[in-house]
This record gives structure tokens, C-alpha cells and sequence, in this order.
């Protein structure tokens, strides 16, 4: 067609024959300026012309959904990965493969009731039937726990990290062993001197700034509710599929979260402030939860006047005991725990703040105004022996008293290693310990990472496993890791070594805070059976009901 | 096709991807250290490589669907069967491909069902404008009739066309994405051409 080119003879049917090559730009010039001359007198083939067109230019697609949706998708398609997995070959044969075991099972019970001897074979094999099935009954929740959620209601509580506070609301409590470990419902008004630091459900912890008014008011599988009354609280919730959305509610607005590093203050005149270190959330009205503004990584959003800015210096001081993100499985205490040095993870987005991972610090950050910032970020455990074991919910208003195990801890290895090594390693662990009492306690894991790694072997070291395991679980929510920690210090440690009861105790409480709950009735079975009247008892119990019956 | 391709995805023994992905010379470094980290399961690897290709999976779909409620299913849905079947990935093409041929697997029966029972529906569309005296194509837009006229394609045909004309891939990519010769890959791209225009004559 394109070769015949007398204008007089190019019809309808020559033009159509050609739409194609002349929009792919692949027609002579003579053959463009027939069929354009022909459009323009053929109504119909203007027609043609102009569908072809849109035709070969494709649909104009929509955006694709950003920030917050978008994160909704990407959780949506995780947890629709086990329904899309597909099923192993031997699902096929499971049915007959069970008929055959069950007609087999029913033939050798068969015999063996004919043959009185064996039945203690009978009694064996049933035995193991039910152990493999209880085992796989583990691995099921394994992999349940893996997706995330809350499956038992002995993950439905929090502990306090680090810090002091009074109890404002909560329901009392009778065991005397509870004082760190708060259910929902609890109000805490931190002191003007101190921050407080808590971890709740096993999967957030959040920092409460010097005088903030914090309640945990809601805890369910598909929804948790902070209430900030007054003062800064920073979170981080690294929420994995399944598990439930977080909801920070002041007077003015709710915050939704997917999973993020955030600030939400209230400032003295009531306003709400929401400021974004990592991922982005949602800032809903509290009353018709209708979208207010999206606050992503690096801004500051002021909900009254909707105005939006950039985060400051507060900001990233108080998310600061945030800092000990872990990053993939590793099990090398050094490498995961190199975030909780002082430094700004590098996931987080702070204006301003250089990119150089050594100028990545506090002091770096813009401060959005002259005037004066501590630089210190007040996250102390308060030590009190004295009070220990006293009630926590004793009244309206009582105050929170932490147990410092792990204050303890670092006194009786300081204590093993100025007898049995020399300065070297005392030095070094010097170190560490001044770091453990001062203000910067969330860096002491980075210090004593370090002391592991070079001094791990010694015999006088050995409880630093056990403390590098319970700062890991307390501030990193890493819990396999802790796991590895608290079971190489049991491994080392001799069986009656003072601490033991406390590793056993801490790998039970790891495995309830990581929602492992089959590992966890487990690993209170064997704590109960080996410390029946322990310090942790009441804990356990507090946790699990079904516990009691093994006392 | 579908089944056996989907087959081979889902299935694969895992052998060493990482052996094949060093040697593979569709991906770039940053792809493998990606996909690496993404097969040890690693949540941000997921989400960067969800990132990187979700409006590629989700565009494709809207030009094979149209404006359709079940996109944002389906997006969901092959993500998870590609984060399913990432261990089996062996770097024999690029992720995008990859991730082409999973789409393809996901809609080829959908878009089937949709076809037939379509079929049936324009008949008796047509049926019925034949009764009626007011036809109001003058007033539908040029991309909403393109779109109605594409989904008149057969969906073999229609998937070719998109993946040549839209997502802009060689005529050996799209073999591959759909395990058919090239040469068949070419036959049905020219039908699809051809029943193209005479759809559009006709409309």
C-alpha cells in the first residue's frame, strides 16, 4: 500500500491500511501526507483514526497508592503469603496416607491386644504420636508467632525499661513480684526530673519525656491505644504482618500508625504535635476518624493549625533510646547492636542532619530554636533494693519501682573480674559500667557488645552474656538473639550460679514477649520445676494460669 | 501454559540462587544484594523490592483489567506469590520479567472467565442497541471506547499487544513471560493488530 501513492486512489480502505505505520512513525512522508489529507476529509476515518490512536497510547493509569496505603498494601500482601503458598506435594496423599496409618494403627492394636506383652509397646507409640503431634503443634505457632499478632493474653502487658514514674490508674495486683510488668489500663505520670521507658506487648517501646502523662488505654489483637495527656511520649513499633495497629490518641487527634519511629507531644496549652523520624502515619479526627494529614519521615505537624515543619532537636532527643534498631537476623552481637552507640540510625530522617554516619549525632541536629538543650537523654533505671517487692498498685497514686536486675548484674561481674583478672579487662568493663549509670544507659549495650566479643571466653565474663541478652530484649526487641545470650550464659555458667534462676527466668519472658507461647508454657514449666518457690514466680503466674497446676 | 509455568515458579527446588544470581547477567549488583537479602526474608528487603516494582505490577494489571476493584487484590496477590517463590528465582532473566510472568500466571484464568462471560454480555448489548434509537457512543471518550474495544481482544491476544505496545517488551521478553515460541509470539501480536482494526472500522 504504501507504494501506491496516487492521491486519486487513496480510499477509506488505503488509509486504514496505513493508520498503523503512521503512528509508529514508520511511513514515508509522502504516504503521512496522504493519509493526513485524507482525515481530514473522511469523518469516518478521523474517527478510526483517533480510536487506533488511544488505542496504541495505552490507558493513562492511575497513580499508585503512596505512604500510608501503600504500606496497608504491602502488609495485605504479606499476610496473604501463607494462603498463597502452595501446598506441598504430599498434601494429596495426606488423606490416604492417614486412612492407611489409621487402618494400620487399628490392626497392630488389634494384635496387640491379642498379645498381652506388648502393651507397653502400644503405650510408646502412642506416646510418640502425641509428642510428634504436640511438635508440630509447636512449629505451627512458630510460624504463627513469625506473621506477628497476639495470640495469648500473656502477651498482653508491659514492662518498665527504664526510669521513674508514678501510677496514676491501673488495676491492683496482688503478687508482690510484679513491680516492673504493668497490664493496660495503666496512667503514668513521669517524674520533672526523669524520663521513663517502657516496652509493651513485646513489640513497642516507647520513651516518655520528663513530665509527660501517659495512659495505656486499650490492648487488643487488632488494636492498641496510647493516651498522651500531657508531655512527649516517642515510640517505636516495628510491626511486623498481623500485628495490631497503634493508635496514639490525644485530646485533638488521633495518631495511626503501621510501623514507624514517632513523637506525639502534647504541649502545655494542649496542642498536639507529631513529629516522624522513621516511616510515616496518619493523623485521623478523634471523634469522626476522618483523615486530618499524613506526617511523614522528617516533618513536624502541628495538628490545630494543620501547619506543617520540620522535626527538631527535642524530637530526635527524646526518640533517641530508640536508637537500638536491629537490622536483618544477625546473630553477632557486635554488628547488631552498632545503633546503640550515641549515633542517629541512618534509617531515620532528620532535616538537616549530615549523611556522614560519624556527624549522625544529637548534637548535629538543627535545634529549632536559641534556646538551651540538654544533650544528655534521661533514661536511668532507678535502683531501690529496698523497696523491692513491695506492690505497685497499692492505691490511687503509688509510685513505680523497678527491679535493677540487671544493675545488679553488672556489680557482681565487676565484682568476678577485679578477683579473678587483671586491669585490662577491669578497665574495660569499667567502662561499660560507668556508661550503665549514667543518663546514656541504652548505650551501655554497645559497650558491652564489645566487652563480649574481646572477653566472652573468660570465665569471669560469663554474666556479661546475660546482660548484653536482656539489654538486646529490652531495648533492641530482638528476641531471638537474647534467646542465644541467656542460653549461652546457662551453658557456661555453673548450675548453681546466683544468676541462673534469672536466665531462666529472662528466656521464659522472651519467648512470652515474642508471642512463642508454646516455648513460653515450656520454658515455665522448667523455671517452676527448678525454682518452685523462685523470686519470678509470681510473674509467671501473673502471665499464665495454666501455670498454676505445675506448682 | 499457565499451570506448568505456575508450576515451575511456585515449585522450583531452591538449589543455589545464589550460585545462579552471581553468574546471572540480568541483574544489576544492587538487584542480587536485594534479592539476597529479600530470600533470607528480611522485612525491609521485601518492602524495597515491593517498592521498587509495585506500580510496575499494578499498571500492568489496570492495562490487562481496565478500571477494576480487583486490582488492588490481585497487586496483593502476586506479591505474595512472588515473595513465595523467591527462593526459587534463579536470575534467569530480570526481576521485572519475572514479575511479568507471575502477573501473567495470576490473570491468564481471570482473564479467560472474564472474556466468556464478557462475550455473552456484548452480544446482548448489541441486541439490545439494535431496539433502541439513541446510542450514545458520540458521547464516550476516545481512551474509554480504546479500553471497552481492547477488552474485546481475546485475552491471548490482548496480554501480547499489552506487553508489546504498553509495557514496551521485545518480542523474546514476552516469549519468555509466557513460555510460548517467539514465532507464536509474533503470529499473535499481528492477529491482534489486525482484529484491532477491524474492531475499530467497525465501531
Amino acid at each position: 500500500m504504501t507504494a501506491d501513492i496516487n492521491p486519486t486512489r487513496y480510499s477509506c480502505h488505503e488509509c486504514r491500511e496505513d493508520a498503523e505505520l503512521v503512528m509508529s512513525d514508520r511511513a514515508t512522508g509522502a504516504v503521512r501526507d496522504l493519509y493526513q489529507c485524507h482525515l481530514r476529509e473522511c469523518r469516518d476515518c478521523r474517527k478510526m483514526h483517533r480510536l487506533l490512536y488511544a488505542l496504541y497510547e495505552g490507558p493513562a493509569v492511575p497513580p499508585p497508592p503512596a505512604g500510608v496505603d501503600e504500606e496497608r498494601e504491602f502488609h495485605a500482601a504479606l499476610r496473604r503469603l501463607n494462603e498463597e503458598r502452595p501446598a506441598p506435594w504430599y498434601h494429596k496423599w495426606s488423606l490416604r496416607a492417614g486412612v492407611t496409618a489409621l487402618a494400620g494403627a487399628a490392626t497392630a492394636l488389634a494384635l496387640h491386644l491379642v498379645t498381652p506383652a506388648s502393651f507397653g509397646t502400644v503405650g510408646e507409640t502412642l506416646a510418640v504420636a502425641e509428642q510428634s503431634s504436640a511438635t508440630e503443634r509447636s512449629a505451627t505457632n512458630a510460624e504463627l508467632a513469625a506473621q506477628g499478632g497476639m495470640e495469648h493474653p500473656a502477651q498482653s502487658y508491659g514492662r518498665v525499661l527504664g526510669g521513674h514514674a508514678d501510677v496514676v490508674t491501673g488495676q491492683p495486683q496482688s503478687p508482690s513480684n510484679t513491680t516492673d510488668t504493668f497490664p493496660v489500663g495503666t496512667r503514668f505520670q513521669v517524674d520533672a526530673a526523669e524520663a521513663l521507658q517502657v516496652g509493651m506487648v513485646g513489640k513497642i517501646v516507647a520513651n516518655f519525656t520528663r513530665g509527660a502523662d501517659v495512659e495505656w488505654s486499650l490492648s487488643t489483637p487488632s488494636l492498641l491505644e496510647l493516651k498522651v495527656h500531657r508531655g512527649i511520649a516517642a515510640v517505636r513499633y516495628d510491626r511486623r504482618p498481623s500485628d495490631p495497629i497503634l493508635h496514639v490518641r490525644t485530646s485533638d487527634a488521633v495518631v495511626r500508625v503501621i510501623g514507624t519511629v514517632f513523637t506525639v507531644e502534647v504541649d502545655d496549652s494542649g496542642e498536639t504535635i507529631v513529629s516522624v523520624l522513621r516511616g510515616q502515619v496518619e493523623v485521623v479526627d478523634p471523634e469522626t476518624m476522618a483523615l486530618k494529614g499524613e506526617v511523614e519521615s522528617g516533618d513536624r505537624y502541628e495538628v490545630s493549625p494543620a501547619s506543617h515543619g520540620t522535626l527538631g532537636r527535642i524530637e530526635v532527643e527524646a526518640a533517641m533510646p530508640l536508637s537500638n534498631e536491629t537490622d536483618g537476623e544477625s546473630g553477632d552481637f557486635a554488628n547488631t547492636m552498632a545503633l546503640a552507640d550515641g549515633f542517629i540510625p541512618s534509617s531515620w530522617n532528620v532535616p538537616g542532619l549530615p549523611d556522614d554516619p560519624k556527624q549522625r549525632t544529637l548534637m548535629h541536629v538543627p535545634a529549632p530554636s536559641a534556646e538551651a538543650t540538654t544533650f544528655e537523654v534521661p533514661v536511668v533505671r532507678r535502683r531501690s533494693p529496698k523497696n523491692r517487692g513491695n506492690a505497685v498498685y497499692e492505691g490511687d497514686t503509688s509510685p513505680m519501682v523497678v527491679d535493677d536486675e540487671a544493675g545488679d548484674l553488672i556489680d557482681r561481674l565487676m565484682q568476678d573480674v577485679k578477683e579473678t583478672r587483671g586491669r585490662e579487662l577491669q578497665a574495660s568493663l569499667d567502662q561499660c559500667r560507668t556508661l550503665y549509670y549514667s543518663r546514656n544507659r541504652y548505650r551501655a549495650a554497645r559497650c558491652l557488645s564489645t566487652f563480649i566479643t574481646t572477653y566472652g571466653d573468660e570465665p569471669a565474663a560469663v554474666e556479661g552474656h546475660l546482660l548484653v541478652g536482656m539489654l538486646r530484649m529490652d531495648f533492641a526487641l530482638d528476641y531471638r538473639a537474647a534467646d542465644r545470650a541467656f542460653e549461652e550464659f546457662l551453658r557456661r555458667a555453673p548450675r548453681s550460679h546466683p544468676s541462673a534462676e534469672l536466665a531462666m527466668f529472662r528466656l521464659w519472658l522472651s519467648a512470652t514477649e515474642d508471642g512463642r507461647i508454646t516455648e513460653a508454657l515450656r520454658r515455665g514449666r522448667r523455671y517452676l520445676k527448678r525454682f518452685p518457690n523462685g523470686k519470678y514466680v509470681g510473674k509467671l503466674l501473673q502471665r499464665f494460669d495454666e501455670l498454676k497446676s505445675d506448682l | 501454559m499457565q499451570s506448568a509455568d505456575n508450576l515451575a515458579i511456585a515449585h522450583a527446588p531452591p538449589g543455589s540462587p545464589a550460585a545462579t544470581q552471581e553468574a546471572s547477567t540480568y541483574l544489576s549488583r544492587e538487584e542480587r544484594d536485594l534479592l539476597t537479602r529479600a530470600q533470607a526474608g528480611q522485612h525491609r528487603a521485601l518492602r524495597q523490592f515491593y517498592g521498587t516494582f509495585s506500580s510496575q505490577v499494578r499498571a500492568h494489571l489496570f492495562r490487562l483489567l481496565g478500571p477494576d476493584c480487583e486490582i488492588d487484590d490481585l497487586t496483593q496477590i502476586v506479591f505474595a506469590r512472588a515473595f513465595n517463590a523467591l527462593s526459587s528465582f534463579q536470575g534467569n532473566s530480570t526481576l521485572s520479567t519475572w514479575l511479568y510472568r507471575i502477573t501473567a500466571n495470576t490473570t491468564h484464568n481471570l482473564l479467560r472467565q472474564r472474556f466468556r462471560r464478557d462475550r455473552v454480555k456484548t452480544a446482548l448489548s448489541w441486541f439490545n442497541a439494535g431496539r433502541s434509537t439513541s446510542v450514545q457512543s458520540s458521547r464516550v471518550e476516545a481512551r474509554d471506547e480504546a479500553h471497552r474495544i481492547l477488552q474485546l481482544l481475546r485475552p491471548d491476544l490482548r496480554e501480547v499487544f499489552i506487553l508489546y505496545h504498553y509495557e514496551g517488551l521485545t518480542l523474546q521478553e514476552i516469549s519468555n513471560i509466557l513460555g510460548k515460541p517467539v514465532s507464536t509470539v509474533g503470529d499473535r501480536l499481528t492477529r491482534a493488530r489486525k482484529k484491532l482494526r477491524e474492531l475499530v472500522s467497525a465501531a
